[in-house]
This record gives structure tokens, sequence and C-alpha cells, in this order.
């Protein structure tokens, strides 16, 4: 019995850690809500970033991408919403994704900012006023 | 036992610490709030053959379409005779009609787009001759500072609504919505003052006479500028995510 206890133990702490990252949104009332834990999952069409209770999932077309240095920069056409199964269109006035699918640290043009590897920074300027910034590491890149 | 409460201990040592932390989705739970940012599921949609995902309203007409996919199509005063409108916004027009596709495209303040265009770009933009990058570096991420108190959002600068030590740089009257708009000395490293800066433009007062380059900002916020051999005088809306101005 012990012995399985420690295999289980072990077998959980050597799981790799999910993607994760942290959500900013300040509403056009200068109001912040921060979310931490939200789960990222990067496809080659979409990026997904679900809130920690699940509730809600964002959707960022992965479209409109350049390389800009080593970094890849997208400007989403569409940004969806997903609810209660149901989706909304984000009505967004400009949309900006980097990702970071290199092994190594890079610099974000004309900034101090820098993109860890594996990672992603997002940004998006809604019609309403809103302000969302999502950043966070990606598991493995690429990979749905 | 103690074996086994051993590894109980040992096994709650190795979760992680983060999956302990906030796990509400938020400061108020419920997932992501962007409830003002979000259109519903459908909306005042009436007598299209298909309309799915979108925000149609406040318009006058929408009749005779045959698709109208992910979009967003308001405040138009006729839409009609569309094949298909897909990802695409289309909006304040005045008549938008006979146009068999229009695909990926940005509609809006015209007039009159009849008979079939496609794209219809009445605006010249004046590309920026030094800065080709985003503007997310400022603010951390964010383009500016989106801060209610500070005039023009803190792109031309940190200056405050009716603070007295910001400068008057003079006013200027839109012709077309006679609304006054006052001009403030531009702040050093500011967003603008690159703009400035990048076009080669030194500003000036805002004001009689005319011939000069007016540039308007964001938060109802103007600049006035002396022209150059890059910017002719006019009117210039900007693009503040890369310092772009667009002739308006």
């Amino acid at each position: 019995m012990a012995v399985a206890l420690i295999v289980l133990a072990l077998a959980a702490a050597a799981a790799p850690v999910a993607a994760k990252g942290t959500v900013r949104v300040q509403q056009s009332d200068a109001s912040v809500q921060t979310y931490a834990d939200v789960a990222l999952r990067l496809t080659p069409l979409v990026l997904r970033l679900t809130s920690a209770d699940r509730v809600s999932t964002l959707v960022v077309a992965r479209t409109g991408c350049v390389a800009e240095g080593s970094l890849e920069r997208c400007s989403p056409s569409r940004v969806m919403l997903e609810r209660n199964g149901k989706e909304y269109p984000l009505r967004f006035a400009r949309a900006t994704l980097y990702l970071n699918l290199t092994p190594s640290e890079q610099p974000l043009s004309f900034s101090s900012t820098r993109l860890s590897p594996s990672s992603m920074l997002l940004a998006i300027r809604t019609k309403k006023g809103t302000y969302l910034s999502g950043s966070g590491h990606l598991d493995k890149a690429g990979t749905p | 036992m103690k074996a086994t409460a051993a590894v109980l201990v040992l096994m709650i040592a190795l979760v992680p610490t983060q999956s302990l932390a906030q796990r509400g989705g938020g400061a108020r739970g419920g997932g992501f709030n962007l409830n003002r940012d979000v259109a519903p599921a459908t909306a005042n949609v009436n007598r299209n053959a298909g309309v799915n995902g979108n925000t149609v309203n406040r318009n006058a007409n929408v009749s005779g379409n045959t698709s109208v996919n992910g979009n967003t199509v308001n405040r138009n005063a006729n839409v009609s005779g569309n094949t298909s409108v897909n990802g695409n916004t289309v909006n304040r027009n005045a008549n938008v009609s006979g146009n068999t596709s229009v695909n990926g495209n940005t509609v809006n303040r015209y007039g009159n787009v009849n008979a079939g265009n496609t794209v219809n770009v009445n605006r010249t933009v004046v590309a920026n001759p030094v800065y080709h990058g985003p503007a997310w570096g400022w603010n951390r991420g964010v383009v500016w500072a989106p801060v209610p108190t500070y005039w023009g959002g803190g792109f031309w600068g940190p200056l405050a609504i009716g603070a007295t030590s910001a400068a008057v740089y003079g006013s200027i009257v839109n012709s077309q919505t006679h609304q006054t708009y006052t001009s403030y000395q531009t702040q050093p490293s500011s967003p603008g003052a690159t703009l400035l800066s990048n076009y080669g433009l030194t500003q000036v007062q805002c004001g009689p006479p005319s011939g000069l380059v007016v540039i308007y900002g964001p938060s109802n916020s103007v600049i006035c500028a002396t022209p150059n051999d890059r910017v002719a005088a006019g009117s210039y809306g900007t693009d503040p995510s890369n310092l772009t101005i667009v002739s308006r």
C-alpha cells in the first residue's frame, strides 16, 4: 500500500506542468480583473485561453501572422469568447499576439519587453475600450 | 500506518503551490468578465436568409442578403442586395447595395458604396518613416495608460484634464461637428512626441491661420504642427498602435 502511494506521488510530481498564464482585463471604467492560472493551448489555427474555473475560453485566431525577428506576430481577425457552450464574437478594435516559439528569450521590437522561451503575449483593445492582455508559458508550442 | 501518513505528507508537499492559489477564474469568478464586449448570440436580425453569430442592429433596412457571417453590421441606413458578406465590419454607411461579395474588409463612414465594389478606401495613410513596430512596449504591454484622468489617454503625455500646469497650445473647431478641441503641449518621450519626431514635425499652436497639420489623437485630443516635405497641411487621424497618421 505504502509503495503504491509512493509511486503515485512520484508520478504526480513527474507529470508535466500544464501551460498556464495570466489574463488581465481592464474595463473602460478603469476597474481591473486579473485571472491567474489560465490554461493556454496553442494550435496551428488558434490560441485558447481558458479561465481557471473553466467557465469561459477566449479563442484567438492565429491569423495575419508574420515573422518579426525570431518572434511570430499575429493580427488576429477573430476573437471569440466561449461560455456556456456558446460562442460570442469579441468586438475588438485591435488585437496583437506575439509568440516566441524558440527555446531562447527574445526581445520585442521597439520595447523593453522580452518574451521568455515558448511563451506568448496577447494584447487586445476592444471597441468598448476594454484592454485585455495575456501572457504565459506555452507547454509545447505548435501542438494541439 | 506511519508509512502511509508519511506518504500523504509527501504528496501534499509535492502539490504545486500554484494549484492552491486562485482558481476561481478571477476576482469575481465566473470566467473572464467581458460582458460589455461580446455581442449577444443573435440580436435584431430580420429578413435575411442566413445570418450567423452576428450583431446586426440599428439599420433602417437590411434586406435581401443571402448570407452574412461573422460580421458586425450596424448603423446603416440601407444594406441590401448583398449575396455574401464575410468576416467584415460594415458600419455607418448611408447606402451599401448591390454588392456581390465583400470579404475581409472594413467598410465604413462612406456616403455611398454601390454596385459591386469590393474595397473602398478613401483615406491616405502616411506611413511612419521611422517607426515600424507595435506600440505595446509602453505601459507594460498595453498601448498606453488608458486612464480617464489622463488627458488624451496619455498619448501626448500625462496631462490631466483641466490641469493648469498643462500648456495650452490653442484650439481647433471641427468644421463638421463644431466641437472645440483644446490642444496641449506634447510631453517629451510620450508616444505622440515620438510620432511627431518620426515625421519630422514640430508642434505649434493650433488655430488661425490655416495651413497647419492637424492631428487628432485618442480621446478627442488634437495637436498641430507646421507642414513639411513628408506631411502636407490638412487633418489627420492617428493609428496609435503603429504611430501612423491617416488623412481624414
